[in-house]
């Protein structure tokens, strides 16, 4: 797995018994700021960035969302500036085949989407930097995938991990955790107020909470 | 299952019961019987809501079986939504039950003489009807409490709420699940009004003293289970997805694909949409003491549904469904899963189609009735309708009434009847089936992708408008089959990845019955089913303009991906050219 370099922002840091993945379940669908080198594939950047092996890619990725299309050649598509790109296991009803990579059932997508079957151009203005991606991993890509990725600790933007802090602290509470915000202990409710820079980097460590 | 029962509830006098052969309707289950009684017994310019109209119960072809997922139950009549014909169908206990008492069907029949509310009891040692003036404008769950108190805890029931007794056009038929509670709805097209129509409020289902239908073959039929099962479990949406997400799993993808019907259908994409996953509501689910993965009747494997408690840990409601979540969530721009489950039990009470409220709740939202994101103020139009105050009323009957009585233009609904969680601009040919379905717009009516393996794939190039009709055609007729016996349709996702799964599906059938049914005799049945059906709306006054989604999408540009509904007129009208 990629490792991020830790940077200007602030860095919460989490510990739970067992490194208890639970409460962050459903944290990647929110987004994971990745930044992917400049030019690569979607193959690419879920193998060599993420870590994933050619067999996972084949069996256990079903639909690959680019912007919110979907992608039928990885390898042809490339990652321009601020992509977003999801990623989710096989999915049920008309929507999951139609959208299900290189699946039969494609003529039920919108018709603009056809267009995309082309490979992507990489953006010219991409060439020389790391454009950083938002990966989102959604059911049980989420739960394969997320983990090693905040053990090692990952990327969001500040809106995006209060949106899912916020909504998991109503819905469930905090649990039996304990949070570090730049090193200092803080309460769970006061996580989000504390946090100045508009990217955290949140780390999800295994410990007595 | 060689029996029906009918139930007449007048006119003139006090309901009366027989049983007769199943005759000439010999060989149909689920939803093929319940269509092809309505065709056949039911005037197709009638009103939904006289004495003519009848309402069928029926379980699928193996209901009361040993067989896998094969325990849905199918509720049929003239829609008082819609005006054509319905076929909706539950999961839940019910079915099953009735399968071991040997009923093909229960037809409800005739109109009661006074507004007295009755309820009826079907056991091994025949039917009871009495009135039940107690159960008069009480909640499902009250009602059922109320039988469970009378008749114990092992019988199942049919009931209907507040919705159903005022008759409204969204109104539901509850079936109780496995822990008797009336979580589960044969929900769309009004059928709990036509119930509330005949006078019934519930039926007691007790089929104690009943054993499990056997098969003809029982070897055979027992391998070809096993090997059903198999084939459910291997595969990554049936075994895995469904399971620990629900249908809820869909939530952030549609989403992302810029699909998801927001604020009343304006835009693709709801900022709130993880909040609300399958992802989410798992955890939550989990971390409540609830249960994530949970079945809705006994003989279901992949088991998508589950258990939502509140925040105290009790239980509320069942785990919301993905168009349950969509239609109170994103459609009315809530992000509350509380809020939500809140709604969906109020629902569930009431007897209201989640999908036809949220949807109404949104069209009101757009008229200015509360606003967009308002979760107080949804909870309490919702309220409106169990109370049955005019407004309530009003909204009961579906989107399309209260656009009316609002003046609102945006109205999703294709003959009446709302549209389910996927815009039809983003997923054409979900757009196709919606309008061409005979059942109004219906994402189950081309659920079961599985055309290909039944042989009725063409050789249509599928990137063309020609090939998404007639891809939504074969969904169209292969979800009928399914449809008909009585298994649950996300056996779909399995069959249609795995020949022998589907192999297995159609060796159930044979084994059971005797039969040598092929792939093609299977599209040959979900067709027939079809064209009973459409020729019954034809009878009923429906023309080729029914078959249309409403004119704004092909106006409005759908963000982000600005897309609108390109199918041509033309190529809807040959969608069942071949019927
Ligand atoms: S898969 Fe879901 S809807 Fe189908 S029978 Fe099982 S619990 Fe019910």
């Amino acid at each position: 797995m990629g490792t991020t370099d830790i940077g200007s922002e602030d860095r919460i840091e989490m510990t739970a018994p067992g490194g208890a993945h639970g409460i962050f379940s459903g944290i990647s669908g929110f987004g994971f700021l990745i930044d992917a080198p400049p030019g690569a594939s979607i193959r690419e950047m879920l193998k060599d960035i993420i870590g994933l092996d050619d067999d996972y890619i084949r069996d256990s990725i079903g639909t690959i969302l680019y912007n919110g299309k979907p992608v039928d050649d990885m390898d042809a598509w490339k990652i321009g500036k601020n992509a977003s790109i999801a990623v989710s296991a096989a999915l049920p009803g008309v929507f999951g085949a139609a959208f299900r990579k290189q699946g039969k059932y494609a003529g039920l997508r919108p018709v603009c989407d056809q267009d995309n079957s082309s490979p992507g151009e990489a953006d010219p203005a991409c060439e020389n930097e790391k454009p950083s991606v938002v990966l989102k991993l959604f059911n049980q890509s989420d739960r394969d995938i997320a983990p090693g990725l905040l053990a090692n600790g990952v990327r969001m933007t500040a809106k995006s991990f209060c949106a899912f802090w916020e909504n998991r602290l109503r819905l469930t509470g905090p649990a039996n955790i304990r949070i570090g915000l730049n090193g200092r202990p803080v309460a769970p409710e006061a996580l989000c107020r504390g946090i100045e820079t508009s990217s955290v980097l949140v780390r999800l460590r295994s410990g007595d909470a | 299952m060689d029996k029906i029962l009918r139930i007449n509830m007048g006119p003139g006098g006090e309901p009366t019961s027989r049983t007769e052969a199943v005759g000439d309707y010999a060989g149909l289950g689920g939803r093929g019987m319940t269509s092809a009684i309505v065709a056949k017994e039911v005037p197709p310019t009638c009103h939904p809501l006289g004495e003519d109209n009848k309402l069928v119960i029926a379980p699928g072809l193996l209901g009361g079986t040993t067989g896998a997922m094969s325990g849905r139950g199918s509720v049929g009549c003239k829609s008082p939504l819609t005006g054509g014909i319905k076929e909706a169908n539950s999961g839940g206990q019910p079915a099953q039950m009735l399968g071991r008492l040997g009923y093909a069907a229960l037809v409800l029949e005739g109109k009661p003489k006074d507004d007295t509310l009755y309820m009826i009891r079907i056991s091994s040692d025949g039917v009871e009807i009495k009135a039940a003036p107690a159960l008069k404008m009480k909640g499902n769950y009250d009602t059922v409490e109320n039988l469970k108190n009378e008749y114990g805890d092992k019988v199942s029931c049919i009931s209907i709420g507040q919705a159903g007794e005022m008759k409204l056009a969204s109104a539901t038929v509850a079936f109780t699940d496995m822990e008797q509670r009336p979580a589960r709805h044969a929900a769309r097209g009004g059928v709990g009004a036509v119930m509330g129509a005949k006078g019934v409020k519930a039926i007691v289902i007790d089929d104690t003293g009943a054993s499990m239908r056997s098969p003809k073959d029982p070897e055979k039929f027992k391998a070809a289970n096993r090997a059903f099962v198999d084939g459910l479990k291997k595969h990554p949406v049936t075994g895995q997805g469904l399971p620990a997400y629900g249908t809820n799993v869909l939530t952030n993808v549609v989403n992302e694909a810029g699909a998801y019907p927001t604020y009343n259908f304006k835009t693709g994409r709801f900022d709130g949409a993880s909040a609300i996953s399958g992802e989410t509501q798992a955890e939550t689910i989990t971390a409540r003491g609830g249960k994530a993965t949970h079945g809705c009747h006994r003989g279901c494997v992949i088991r998508c549904s589950g258990i939502w408690h509140d925040k105290d840990g009790h239980y509320l409601t069942k785990q919301p469904e993905y168009e349950t979540v969509w239609s109170h969530g994103g459609n009315c721009g809530i992000s509350d899963l509380d809020t939500i489950a809140m709604l969906d039990r109020l629902d569930d009470d009431y007897g209201v189609d989640t999908i036809e409220m949220g949807a109404t709740i949104g069209v009101a939202m757009e008229a200015g009735l509360v606003e967009f994101g308002d979760a107080e103020g949804a909870i309490n139009l919702v309220k409106e309708v169990g109370k049955g105050t005019p407004l309530g009323r009003i909204l009961g009957s579906g989107a399309a009434v209260t656009g009316k009585a609002f003046g609102v233009e945006r109205v999703p609904v294709v003959k009446n009847q709302s549209m389910p969680a996927y815009d039809p601009r983003a997923v054409q040919g979900m757009g196709v089936t919606y309008a061409t379905s005979t059942m109004g717009a219906d994402h189950t009516a081309g659920y079961a992708v599985t055309a290909n393996l039944l042989g009725v794939g063409g050789n249509v190039d599928p990137l063309t408008p020609e090939g998404q009709v007639e891809l939504s055609r074969n969904l169209q007729y292969a979800t009928a089959a399914i449809d008909a016996t009585g298994m649950c349709l996300f056996v779909a996702f399995a069959v249609l990845d795995q020949p022998e799964t589907f192999q297995a599906m159609i060796d159930m059938i044979n084994s059971f019955h005797g039969l040598e049914l092929t792939g093609d005799d299977v599209t040959a049945l979900g067709k027939k089913i079809t064209k009973m059906e459409r020729d019954f709306n034809t009878a009923a006054g429906f023309n080729k303009t029914d078959d249309r989604l409403p004119d704004y999408f092909r106006k409005e540009a759908l963000a982000p991906h600005n897309v609108t509904f390109t199918v041509s007129d033309d190529d809807l009208d040959t969608v069942f050219s071949d019927l």
